[in-house]
C-alpha cells in the first residue's frame, strides 16, 4: 500500500546526480533540496549516492603527503644564490566575479634595461617591467649586470637575448616541441654581415661574423661545438658552445667580452640545473655563481648566437611547420634566465645573397610579441637572411650569408 | 622553567617578508604538507607537487606582500599553491606533457588506511585533468562553483556537471579496484 503523503511523481522520479551532488555538497536550496530531503527516505540508491559523495570527499581531504625535506633546502640555497619567483596575484576566492587573467606561471619579471639590438637578437620589448633591486644576497642586481644578448648578439639567428620568462599570453598558439635531429649537422665555417638598413638602403658600415661548427665529444659523448665571434666589433665578445650531438641540448657554454665590463661567463647544464659563473674584468669583481634551475616544461632549451645554425640544420622544415625553443640567458639574474621564441614557416622564396642564389623556407621568429623575418635554405637547413625590424621609421638590420664550408 | 611561546604565523610572515630565511623555514615546516597536499591532489604526481611547492616556497617573501591578513596564513598559502598549480598543469597541457608518475606516497596510518588512501589516490590521478580538478577544489579545497569557474575559465554550469561527473567516475574506479 502506497502512502498517501508521499506524492507520486516523488516516488517514481529521482533527483538528477546534479541535484544530488548540490545537496551533497551543502549548496541545494529552496524548492530542490526539500525534495531531496522528501526523496532520500523512500530511496536506498540516492541515499548511497550522497554518501559517497560525502565519503570520498572527505577522504580526499585526509590525504595527505610528507613534504620533501630536500625542497626547502634547494629553496633556502636558490634564495641565498638570490633567485626570485613571482607568483600569481589573481585570488578569486577574494574577488569570485572577477575572471582572473590568463597567464602562464610567470617565473621571474622581465628585465630591466632596453638593449641595443644586435643584428638579430634579442627582441625589444617596450613592456618589460623594472625591478632589478629586489633581488640582493650576492646577485649581480644592479644595473652592470649584463643580460644575454645586447649589442653583442651578433650572430644570433635566433634571438639569444633572455628577459625572463614566460610572456604574459603566448605569442601564438602553444607548438609541440620541434623534432630535433643534431646529427643533420654539418661541421664547418660560416661567415655572416650584418648591416644596417633605412628604408631598405644601408644606412652604415657592414660588421663581419663567424660561426665555427666542430665535431667533439664531452664527457665521453658525441657533442657539437660551436664558436660565434664577431670581427672587428668593438666589444669583441667570442662564445664557444657544447651542445649535445643528437638531441642539440647545451651542455656548456663559455662567453668572454661580454657588455662593457668584459664579463666572462661560464655555464653548465646538468640535468635540469644551469650551474657556473660570471666575473667582470674590467674592472675585476669576484665571480659571481649562478644556480638556476630549468624548468622541465620549457624545453627544448638553446643557447648561444649559433645555436639558430645548428637547429635549422637539425629540423625538417615544410609549409605548415612551426616550433618552440627556450633560448637561455646569462642567469645571472633571475630574469635572464630564458624566453620563449616562436617560429612558424609562412611562405617559399628564393633569396640572393653574396653566397649565392637559395630557395628558401621564409619564417617569422616571434618572442616578447617581436617579429623577425628568417630565410632558411630549403636544401639543408642553413639561415641565409635575417631582417630584423630594429626600430621605427624604417629602420630595420639584415643579416646574410657570405661564405659557407664547401 | 620559562616557556617562551612560538612565533605566530603573522610574525614569522613579516620576518619573512623582510628576507628572515629561518622564519621561512618555519613557515614551510607549519604549511608545506598542505600546500604539498592540495599540490598532489590536483596534479596526480608526487613529482610535480614537489615542484609545484618549491615554487611556492622560493616566491612566497614576495608573495606576502600582498598577504593581507584576511584569513588564516595556511589557507592563504594553499590558495596561492592552487594557482600555482592550476597556471602549471594549464601551461603543460598545452605542450602536451602528462606527468611522469601518478603513484601516490599517502602518509600511513594503518595498512587498512594505506591501502584506502593509495586506491582513492589512483582513482583520483587516473581522473582527466578537467574533472580532477573541479573535484580537488571543490569537495576538498573548498572552493565554491563560482570561484572554480573564475580560476578555470569555464560556466558554473560546466564546474557543477564536471564534478558531478567526477564523482560518478571515481565511484566506478574505486569499486573496481576492490
Amino acid at each position: 500500500m502506497i502512502a498517501p503523503s508521499i506524492p507520486l511523481l516523488t516516488r517514481f522520479t529521482h533527483p538528477t546526480a546534479r541535484t544530488l551532488q548540490r545537496y551533497a555538497d551543502g549548496d541545494a536550496v529552496g524548492r530542490d533540496r526539500a525534495r531531496v530531503i522528501r526523496h532520500l527516505p523512500s530511496c536506498q540508491r540516492c541515499r548511497d549516492r550522497v554518501a559517497f559523495s560525502r565519503d570520498v570527499a572527505a577522504a580526499a581531504r585526509a590525504l595527505t603527503a610528507p613534504p620533501p625535506r630536500e625542497t626547502l633546502a634547494r629553496v633556502l640555497a636558490e634564495r641565498a644564490l638570490g633567485e626570485r619567483l613571482i607568483l600569481p596575484a589573481d585570488d578569486p576566492k577574494a574577488s569570485a566575479a572577477r575572471r582572473p587573467r590568463r597567464s602562464v606561471l610567470t617565473v621571474g619579471l622581465a628585465a630591466a634595461s632596453a638593449l641595443a639590438i644586435g643584428f638579430l637578437g634579442p627582441f625589444r620589448s617596450a613592456t618589460w617591467d623594472d625591478a632589478p633591486s629586489r633581488e640582493g644576497n650576492g646577485a649581480i642586481a644592479d644595473d652592470s649586470a649584463p643580460v644575454a644578448g645586447g649589442a653583442f648578439t651578433l650572430l644570433g639567428l635566433l634571438p639569444s637575448a633572455a628577459y625572463a620568462q614566460e610572456p604574459t599570453a603566448p605569442s601564438v598558439a602553444e607548438p609541440r616541441p620541434p623534432l630535433i635531429n643534431g646529427r643533420r649537422v654539418r661541421p664547418g665555417r660560416w661567415e655572416f654581415t650584418v648591416t644596417p638598413l633605412k628604408d631598405g638602403r644601408p644606412s652604415g658600415p657592414a660588421e663581419r661574423g663567424t660561426i665555427v661548427v666542430e665535431s667533439t665529444t664531452y664527457l665521453g659523448a658525441p657533442a657539437w661545438r660551436a664558436r660565434d665571434a664577431w670581427l672587428g666589433h668593438p666589444e669583441d665578445m667570442d662564445e664557444t658552445t657544447v651542445f649535445d650531438a643528437g638531441s642539440l641540448r647545451p651542455l656548456h657554454r663559455l662567453a668572454r667580452n661580454v657588455s662593457y665590463s668584459k664579463f666572462t661567463v661560464e655555464q653548465h647544464f646538468v640535468g635540469d640545473t644551469l650551474v657556473g659563473s660570471m666575473q667582470a674584468t674590467k674592472p675585476p669583481r669576484p665571480a659571481q655563481r649562478l644556480a638556476r634551475r630549468l624548468p622541465r616544461g620549457a624545453r627544448p632549451y638553446g643557447a648561444g648566437d649559433a645555436f639558430g645554425l645548428l637547429f635549422f640544420q637539425s629540423v625538417l622544415l615544410h609549409p605548415a611547420w612551426q616550433g618552440r625553443v627556450s633560448m637561455l640567458g646569462w642567469g645571472a639574474v633571475a630574469n635572464d634566465l630564458y624566453y620563449p621564441v616562436d617560429m612558424r614557416v609562412d611562405g617559399e622564396e628564393t633569396v640572393t645573397v653574396p653566397a649565392g642564389s637559395f630557395a628558401c623556407w621564409r619564417l617569422t621568429v616571434t618572442a616578447r610579441g617581436h617579429r623577425k623575418r628568417l630565410w632558411v635554405r630549403k636544401a639543408d637547413g642553413t639561415p641565409i637572411r635575417t631582417r630584423d625590424p630594429s626600430g621605427g621609421g624604417g629602420a630595420s638590420d639584415e643579416v646574410v650569408l657570405v661564405a659557407e664550408p664547401r | 622553567m620559562r616557556v617562551i611561546p612560538l612565533p605566530s604565523d603573522a610574525e614569522l610572515a613579516a620576518q619573512t617578508r623582510r628576507g628572515d630565511q629561518d622564519a621561512l623555514a618555519a613557515l614551510y615546516e607549519r604549511h608545506a604538507a598542505a600546500a604539498m597536499a592540495a599540490a598532489y591532489r590536483l596534479t596526480g604526481s608526487a613529482h610535480d607537487a614537489e615542484d609545484v611547492l618549491h615554487d611556492v616556497f622560493l616566491g612566497l617573501p614576495e608573495a606576502l606582500q600582498r598577504y593581507e591578513e584576511r584569513g588564516t596564513l595556511g589557507a592563504w598559502i594553499r590558495r596561492l599553491t592552487v594557482r600555482v598549480t592550476l597556471n602549471r598543469m594549464r601551461a603543460e597541457r598545452r605542450r602536451g606533457e602528462v606527468p611522469l608518475d601518478a603513484a601516490p606516497e599517502p602518509a600511513l596510518r594503518s595498512e587498512a588506511d594505506a591501502l584506502a588512501a593509495a586506491a582513492l589516490g589512483g582513482a583520483l590521478a587516473s581522473l582527466p585533468y578537467t574533472l580532477r580538478a573541479v573535484f580537488v577544489l571543490k569537495a576538498v579545497e573548498g572552493y565554491s562553483h563560482a570561484e572554480i569557474a573564475a580560476l578555470l575559465e569555464i560556466s558554473v554550469a560546466a564546474s557543477e556537471a564536471r564534478l558531478s561527473r567526477a564523482v560518478k567516475a571515481l565511484h566506478r574506479l574505486l569499486r573496481s579496484s576492490r
